[in-house]
Protein backbone atom coordinates (compact mmCIF):
# COMPACT_ATOMS: atom_id res chain seq x y z
CA UNK A 1 0.00 0.00 0.00
CA UNK A 2 2.70 2.46 1.07
CA UNK A 3 4.83 1.71 -2.00
CA UNK A 4 1.88 1.93 -4.37
CA UNK A 5 0.76 5.31 -3.01
CA UNK A 6 4.27 6.77 -2.85
CA UNK A 7 4.30 7.00 -6.64
CA UNK A 8 1.29 9.36 -6.54
CA UNK A 9 3.01 11.57 -3.96
CA UNK A 10 6.22 11.75 -6.02
CA UNK A 11 4.21 12.42 -9.19
CA UNK A 12 2.34 15.28 -7.52
CA UNK A 13 5.58 17.01 -6.46
CA UNK A 14 7.26 16.44 -9.83
CA UNK A 15 4.20 17.84 -11.61
CA UNK A 16 4.10 20.89 -9.33
CA UNK A 17 7.76 21.68 -9.98
CA UNK A 18 7.38 21.15 -13.73
CA UNK A 19 4.40 23.54 -13.82
CA UNK A 20 6.09 26.17 -11.63
CA UNK A 21 9.34 26.08 -13.62
CA UNK A 22 7.41 25.99 -16.89
CA UNK A 23 5.45 29.06 -15.83
CA UNK A 24 8.70 30.81 -14.88
CA UNK A 25 10.22 30.12 -18.30
CA UNK A 26 7.05 31.21 -20.08
CA UNK A 27 6.60 34.44 -18.10
CA UNK A 28 10.24 35.51 -18.31
CA UNK A 29 10.28 34.60 -22.01
CA UNK A 30 7.18 36.75 -22.56
CA UNK A 31 8.82 39.71 -20.80
CA UNK A 32 12.03 39.35 -22.82
CA UNK A 33 10.21 39.01 -26.13
CA UNK A 34 7.86 41.92 -25.45
CA UNK A 35 10.77 44.14 -24.40
CA UNK A 36 12.75 43.28 -27.52
CA UNK A 37 9.74 43.99 -29.72
CA UNK A 38 9.20 47.33 -28.01
CA UNK A 39 12.87 48.30 -28.37
CA UNK A 40 12.86 47.21 -32.02
CA UNK A 41 9.83 49.40 -32.74
CA UNK A 42 11.29 52.42 -30.94
CA UNK A 43 14.80 52.08 -32.47
CA UNK A 44 13.43 51.27 -35.91
CA UNK A 45 11.22 54.32 -35.90
CA UNK A 46 13.38 56.92 -34.28
CA UNK A 47 17.00 55.98 -34.98
CA UNK A 48 16.64 55.54 -38.70
CA UNK B 1 -11.11 54.60 -21.76
CA UNK B 2 -8.10 56.22 -20.09
CA UNK B 3 -5.17 56.35 -22.46
CA UNK B 4 -2.80 58.76 -20.73
CA UNK B 5 0.89 58.51 -21.58
CA UNK B 6 1.74 56.50 -18.46
CA UNK B 7 -0.38 53.59 -19.77
CA UNK B 8 2.02 53.27 -22.69
CA UNK B 9 5.28 53.92 -20.86
CA UNK B 10 7.45 50.81 -20.80
CA UNK B 11 7.37 49.34 -17.29
CA UNK B 12 10.40 48.98 -15.06
CA UNK B 13 11.46 45.61 -13.66
CA UNK B 14 12.70 47.29 -10.45
CA UNK B 15 13.33 44.84 -7.63
CA UNK B 16 10.97 42.17 -9.02
CA UNK B 17 13.75 39.87 -10.36
CA UNK B 18 15.23 39.77 -6.84
CA UNK B 19 11.74 39.17 -5.43
CA UNK B 20 11.46 36.20 -7.81
CA UNK B 21 14.73 34.65 -6.69
CA UNK B 22 13.81 35.02 -3.03
CA UNK B 23 10.35 33.55 -3.70
CA UNK B 24 11.79 30.53 -5.48
CA UNK B 25 14.35 29.91 -2.77
CA UNK B 26 11.59 30.15 -0.15
CA UNK B 27 9.35 27.83 -2.19
CA UNK B 28 12.12 25.20 -2.42
CA UNK B 29 12.71 25.50 1.32
CA UNK B 30 9.03 25.16 2.27
CA UNK B 31 8.57 22.12 0.02
CA UNK B 32 11.52 20.31 1.60
CA UNK B 33 10.56 21.48 5.09
CA UNK B 34 6.97 20.23 4.77
CA UNK B 35 7.96 16.83 3.39
CA UNK B 36 10.76 16.23 5.88
CA UNK B 37 9.01 17.42 9.04
CA UNK B 38 5.57 15.85 8.59
CA UNK B 39 5.16 12.29 9.87
CA UNK B 40 2.97 9.78 8.04
CA UNK B 41 -0.71 10.36 8.80
CA UNK B 42 -2.55 7.61 10.70
CA UNK B 43 -5.24 7.30 8.02
CA UNK B 44 -3.58 8.45 4.79
CA UNK B 45 0.05 7.58 5.42
CA UNK B 46 2.47 9.56 3.25
CA UNK B 47 -0.32 10.57 0.88
CA UNK B 48 -0.99 13.36 3.39
CA UNK B 49 2.08 15.11 1.93
CA UNK B 50 0.06 15.87 -1.23
CA UNK B 51 -1.76 18.44 0.91
CA UNK B 52 1.30 20.73 0.68
CA UNK B 53 0.92 21.15 -3.06
CA UNK B 54 -2.78 20.57 -3.76
CA UNK B 55 -4.24 22.88 -1.11
CA UNK B 56 -1.87 25.87 -1.70
CA UNK B 57 -2.42 25.52 -5.46
CA UNK B 58 -6.18 25.77 -4.87
CA UNK B 59 -5.63 28.74 -2.54
CA UNK B 60 -3.64 30.75 -5.10
CA UNK B 61 -6.21 29.86 -7.77
CA UNK B 62 -8.90 31.54 -5.67
CA UNK B 63 -6.60 34.46 -4.88
CA UNK B 64 -5.67 35.02 -8.54
CA UNK B 65 -9.33 34.97 -9.60
CA UNK B 66 -10.08 37.38 -6.74
CA UNK B 67 -7.52 39.73 -8.31
CA UNK B 68 -9.29 39.28 -11.67
CA UNK B 69 -12.55 40.31 -9.98
CA UNK B 70 -11.07 43.41 -8.32
CA UNK B 71 -9.15 44.52 -11.43
CA UNK B 72 -12.17 43.91 -13.69
CA UNK B 73 -14.46 45.98 -11.47
CA UNK B 74 -11.83 48.74 -11.37
CA UNK B 75 -11.51 48.65 -15.16
CA UNK B 76 -15.27 48.99 -15.68
CA UNK B 77 -15.40 51.78 -13.10
CA UNK B 78 -12.31 53.83 -14.02
CA UNK B 79 -11.75 52.62 -17.60
CA UNK B 80 -8.01 52.52 -17.05
CA UNK B 81 -6.47 49.94 -19.38
CA UNK B 82 -3.82 48.99 -16.82
CA UNK B 83 -6.53 47.36 -14.70
CA UNK B 84 -7.55 45.27 -17.70
CA UNK B 85 -3.94 44.15 -18.18
CA UNK B 86 -3.67 43.21 -14.48
CA UNK B 87 -6.91 41.18 -14.74
CA UNK B 88 -5.65 39.37 -17.85
CA UNK B 89 -2.30 38.58 -16.21
CA UNK B 90 -4.02 37.24 -13.09
CA UNK B 91 -6.45 35.17 -15.19
CA UNK B 92 -3.59 33.53 -17.06
CA UNK B 93 -1.67 32.66 -13.91
CA UNK B 94 -4.86 31.60 -12.08
CA UNK B 95 -5.84 29.28 -14.93
CA UNK B 96 -2.51 27.47 -14.76
CA UNK B 97 -2.84 27.02 -11.00
CA UNK B 98 -6.45 25.89 -11.44
CA UNK B 99 -5.36 23.21 -13.93
CA UNK B 100 -2.62 22.16 -11.51
CA UNK B 101 -5.16 21.93 -8.68
CA UNK B 102 -7.44 19.70 -10.76
CA UNK B 103 -4.64 17.34 -11.82
CA UNK B 104 -3.19 17.15 -8.30
CA UNK B 105 -6.70 16.39 -7.05
CA UNK B 106 -6.95 13.53 -9.53
CA UNK B 107 -3.58 12.19 -8.39
CA UNK B 108 -4.83 12.29 -4.80
CA UNK B 109 -8.28 10.96 -5.66
CA UNK B 110 -7.13 7.83 -7.50
CA UNK B 111 -5.51 6.06 -4.51
CA UNK B 112 -8.00 7.55 -2.01
CA UNK B 113 -11.36 7.11 -3.76
CA UNK B 114 -10.33 4.52 -6.34
CA UNK B 115 -11.26 6.79 -9.26
CA UNK B 116 -9.42 9.53 -11.15
CA UNK B 117 -12.52 11.67 -11.48
CA UNK B 118 -15.97 11.94 -9.97
CA UNK B 119 -18.69 14.36 -11.03
CA UNK B 120 -19.18 15.59 -7.50
CA UNK B 121 -19.87 19.22 -6.63
CA UNK B 122 -16.32 20.31 -5.69
CA UNK B 123 -14.60 18.74 -8.68
CA UNK B 124 -17.28 19.78 -11.16
CA UNK B 125 -17.48 23.39 -9.92
CA UNK B 126 -13.67 23.66 -10.07
CA UNK B 127 -13.71 22.33 -13.64
CA UNK B 128 -16.39 24.90 -14.53
CA UNK B 129 -14.22 27.62 -12.97
CA UNK B 130 -11.26 26.49 -15.08
CA UNK B 131 -13.32 26.39 -18.29
CA UNK B 132 -14.72 29.89 -17.67
CA UNK B 133 -11.19 31.30 -17.46
CA UNK B 134 -10.03 29.33 -20.50
CA UNK B 135 -12.96 31.02 -22.25
CA UNK B 136 -11.82 34.37 -20.81
CA UNK B 137 -8.36 33.94 -22.32
CA UNK B 138 -9.78 32.74 -25.64
CA UNK B 139 -12.09 35.76 -25.77
CA UNK B 140 -9.14 38.11 -25.31
CA UNK B 141 -7.32 36.58 -28.24
CA UNK B 142 -10.35 37.01 -30.53
CA UNK B 143 -11.14 40.69 -29.83
CA UNK B 144 -8.66 43.23 -31.19
CA UNK B 145 -10.15 46.52 -30.03
CA UNK B 146 -8.62 47.13 -26.56
CA UNK B 147 -11.70 48.87 -25.15
CA UNK B 148 -14.15 46.20 -26.29
CA UNK B 149 -11.74 43.44 -25.25
CA UNK B 150 -11.44 44.98 -21.79
CA UNK B 151 -15.18 45.38 -21.30
CA UNK B 152 -16.13 41.90 -22.52
CA UNK B 153 -13.38 40.13 -20.65
CA UNK B 154 -14.15 42.11 -17.48
CA UNK B 155 -17.74 40.84 -17.67
CA UNK B 156 -16.54 37.23 -18.10
CA UNK B 157 -13.90 37.70 -15.37
CA UNK B 158 -16.49 38.92 -12.87
CA UNK B 159 -18.84 36.07 -13.79
CA UNK B 160 -16.01 33.55 -13.37
CA UNK B 161 -14.84 34.96 -10.05
CA UNK B 162 -18.40 34.74 -8.68
CA UNK B 163 -17.97 30.98 -9.09
CA UNK B 164 -15.12 30.97 -6.52
CA UNK B 165 -17.38 31.10 -3.42
CA UNK B 166 -19.54 28.39 -4.98
CA UNK B 167 -16.46 26.16 -5.34
CA UNK B 168 -15.46 26.98 -1.75
CA UNK B 169 -18.87 26.24 -0.27
CA UNK B 170 -19.66 23.24 -2.51
CA UNK B 171 -18.43 20.72 0.07
CA UNK B 172 -20.86 22.18 2.62
CA UNK B 173 -23.84 22.76 0.34
CA UNK B 174 -23.81 19.37 -1.36
CA UNK B 175 -22.90 15.83 -0.37
CA UNK B 176 -19.51 15.25 -1.98
CA UNK B 177 -16.68 12.75 -2.11
CA UNK B 178 -14.31 15.63 -1.39
CA UNK B 179 -13.62 16.21 2.29
CA UNK B 180 -14.51 19.44 4.10
CA UNK B 181 -11.84 22.14 4.16
CA UNK B 182 -9.25 21.69 6.88
CA UNK B 183 -8.77 24.64 9.20
CA UNK B 184 -6.16 25.54 11.85
CA UNK B 185 -8.36 24.01 14.56
CA UNK B 186 -8.82 20.68 12.76
CA UNK B 187 -5.21 20.26 11.68
CA UNK B 188 -2.35 18.99 13.84
CA UNK B 189 0.29 21.73 14.37
CA UNK B 190 2.97 19.48 12.90
CA UNK B 191 1.10 19.59 9.56
CA UNK B 192 -0.20 23.14 9.94
CA UNK B 193 3.25 24.79 9.94
CA UNK B 194 4.26 23.19 6.64
CA UNK B 195 0.91 24.05 5.10
CA UNK B 196 1.06 27.71 6.15
CA UNK B 197 4.62 28.07 4.87
CA UNK B 198 3.56 26.60 1.52
CA UNK B 199 0.54 28.92 1.40
CA UNK B 200 2.95 31.82 1.73
CA UNK B 201 5.45 30.43 -0.80
CA UNK B 202 2.75 29.76 -3.42
CA UNK B 203 1.30 33.24 -2.83
CA UNK B 204 4.70 34.91 -3.35
CA UNK B 205 5.20 32.96 -6.58
CA UNK B 206 1.72 33.88 -7.79
CA UNK B 207 2.38 37.58 -7.13
CA UNK B 208 5.71 37.34 -8.96
CA UNK B 209 4.18 35.60 -11.99
CA UNK B 210 1.29 38.06 -12.24
CA UNK B 211 3.61 41.08 -11.92
CA UNK B 212 6.03 39.84 -14.61
CA UNK B 213 3.16 38.85 -16.93
CA UNK B 214 1.71 42.33 -16.44
CA UNK B 215 5.12 43.77 -17.31
CA UNK B 216 5.11 41.82 -20.58
CA UNK B 217 1.58 43.03 -21.36
CA UNK B 218 2.64 46.64 -20.74
CA UNK B 219 5.58 46.25 -23.15
CA UNK B 220 3.23 44.77 -25.77
CA UNK B 221 0.85 47.73 -25.46
CA UNK B 222 3.73 50.22 -25.45
CA UNK B 223 5.07 48.67 -28.69
CA UNK B 224 1.60 48.77 -30.29
CA UNK B 225 1.17 52.39 -29.29
CA UNK B 226 4.62 53.39 -30.52
CA UNK B 227 4.14 51.73 -33.91
CA UNK B 228 0.64 53.23 -34.33
CA UNK B 229 1.86 56.68 -33.36
CA UNK B 230 4.89 56.39 -35.65
CA UNK B 231 2.64 55.37 -38.55
CA UNK B 232 0.63 58.54 -37.95
CA UNK B 233 3.84 60.56 -37.53
CA UNK B 234 2.79 61.72 -34.11
CA UNK B 235 5.00 59.87 -31.67
CA UNK B 236 6.96 62.33 -29.58
CA UNK B 237 9.22 59.90 -27.77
Amino acid sequence: MAESTLGYVVASYVLTWVVILGMLVRVLGAVRQARHEYEAVVKGDFNS
Amino acid sequence: MTTDRSTFDPPKAGWWPAFGWVSFAFFAFTQVYAVVTSPADRMMGHMQKMMYVHVPAAWVTFLAFGIVLAASVLFLWKEDERHDLIAASAAEVGSVFCALTLILGMLWGRPTWGVWWSWDARLTSTLVLFLIFVGYLALRSFVEDPQRRGQWSAAVGILGAINVPIVWMSVKWWRTLHQLQSNPRSLDPVYLRGLMLNFLAFTLLMVFFIRRRYEAARYERAAEHASQAAALGGYDG
